[in-house]
């Protein structure tokens, strides 16, 4: 009877001691603990935001991101980017579109199931890209096609305009018009040619109408985007192949956007 | 007896002091002695508020940075169960045992998650329990005793909530039949 009773009891002493999670002792252990590292300006003008969870909690993390804000203080709802990648412990994201007069505040957070914290905040100031040198030195506000037409003036070149993809056309007196669909906004980058109808932030889909004649750059050519003020480009695209029927012809151009 | 919060419940709640009132037989003959009583536990918050996130999921997802404050969390619980005694020197016994437990919980907070939902509640709930106990007991008179006792409570509040929480105490137990 009396070897039953200290079984009963070491089992009821197992069960208090071990089926418990016992309450942490400072509230900062329950929730992710999270660094920003670094903000780096590229040569495009973006910003790479990098952050590195230092530990997770007390339970999974769910969810981990930035803000952005010009504010000094973002919070999370701002410019919110939510980071389905952590390599190993560091996770980061590339923000666009900043207006180098301002000074943009940068903040990481991570969110586990007990809540979430932010990570320290890191300020940038004069953000813009580096002017791209285009290989070709071209008349500006010219077009030329390649088929052996010449160089036409332009009429009009719109302002870039945001439909999901940032869309301007720029027509010519007698070469035809030009349409260009950005991936990301134009500033100071070079950007690749697309023929895909959705390009990603580093592409551009250029196509055109001349006469009978219609068109689109091959995929791969470099269109140099220089932002001499806030929304006005200088574009140029030197020696761009484009085909028709069997042949290939090689566009050049250069333009100030709007114009 | 001081109540030391585990798990979610230990995240938000302080480890506190409270008591407790019980009966206990005092019979000699068995080894097996009833006990009931009942007790109060006024919850304070580690936290003025705890940061606390929300999720918008559709194609893509949102989180939002929400808190919560807890203006009132008090526990109040009756319990029945059993110890078992067993004597290790004269005067001094040991007992492992168990209680049954029922009581209500009485609760006010806010809670906010912008974009999403923002509200305050303020009532109760019932919940269902268990606890188990270690004790030791030292009979200072044929009527007095005093004890120390640790338990373990866990505790169900239907569709809601698991809360938990361990307790150890001192305790003074008079036989007013005698």
């Amino acid at each position: 009877m009396k070897k039953q009773i200290y079984i009963l009891l070491s089992v009821s002493f197992f069960l208090m001691i071990f089926s418990c999670r016992k309450a942490k002792k400072t509230m900062k252990e329950y929730y992710p603990e999270v660094n920003t590292v670094s903000a780096t300006i590229n040569p495009d003008g973006d910003v790479v935001v990098q952050a590195e969870i230092i530990s997770e909690g007390e339970k999974p993390l769910k969810y981990i991101g930035f803000c952005m804000d010009t504010l000094p203080v973002p919070n999370m709802l701002s410019n919110q980017i939510v980071v389905t990648q952590l390599n190993g412990n560091s996770f980061s994201t590339t923000y666009q579109n900043f207006d180098p007069k301002k000074t943009y505040y940068f903040r990481s957070w991570a969110a586990n199931g007990n809540g979430y914290t932010y990570g320290n905040i890191i300020a940038v100031t004069n953000i813009k890209g580096t002017p791209t040198t285009p290989p070709c030195s071209l008349t500006a506000n010219y077009l030329n096609l390649g088929t052996g037409t010449g160089s036409s003036a332009y009429l009009s070149v719109g302002a870039p305009v945001q439909n999901f993809t940032w869309d301007f056309q720029a027509a010519s007196f007698s070469s035809g018009t030009l349409s260009f669909m950005f991936g990301s906004k134009p500033r100071s980058k070079v950007f690749t040619t697309t023929t895909n109808n959705s390009p990603n932030s580093n592409e551009v889909g250029v196509t055109f109408v001349s006469g009978f004649v219609s068109g689109s750059l091959s995929t791969g050519t470099k269109v140099y985007v220089n932002e001499i003020s806030t929304g006005v480009y200088d574009i140029s695209i030197c020696q761009a192949p484009w085909k028709y029927n069997t042949s290939t012809f090689y566009l050049n151009t250069r333009f100030t956007c709007p114009y | 007896m001081h109540v030391r919060p585990t798990g979610t419940m230990g995240m938000i709640f302080k480890p506190t002091i409270t008591g407790e009132i019980f009966y206990k037989g005092f019979d000699d003959k068995s080894n097996w002695q009833p006990r009931f009583g009942l007790g109060f536990i006024k919850c304070t918050p580690r936290l003025d508020t705890f940061q606390v996130a929300g999720y918008i999921v559709s194609q893509t997802t949102t989180v939002s940075p929400g808190y919560m404050s807890y203006q009132k969390y008090n526990i109040f619980y009756l319990y029945g169960g059993i110890d078992y005694k067993i004597k290790l020197f004269k005067s001094f016994f040991m007992y492992p045992g168990f209680d049954f437990n029922f009581g209500f919980t009485s609760v006010e907070y806010q809670a906010a998650y912008p974009l999403i939902s923002s509200e305050g509640y303020s009532g109760g709930s019932a919940y269902i329990g268990m606890r188990l106990r270690t004790g030791c007991e030292y009979q200072i008179k044929e009527r007095a005793a005093i004890f120390i006792e640790a338990t373990r409570n866990m505790n169900l509040i239907p569709h809601e909530a698991f809360f938990a929480y361990n307790d150890y105490g001192l305790g003074f137990r008079y036989n007013f039949s005698k």
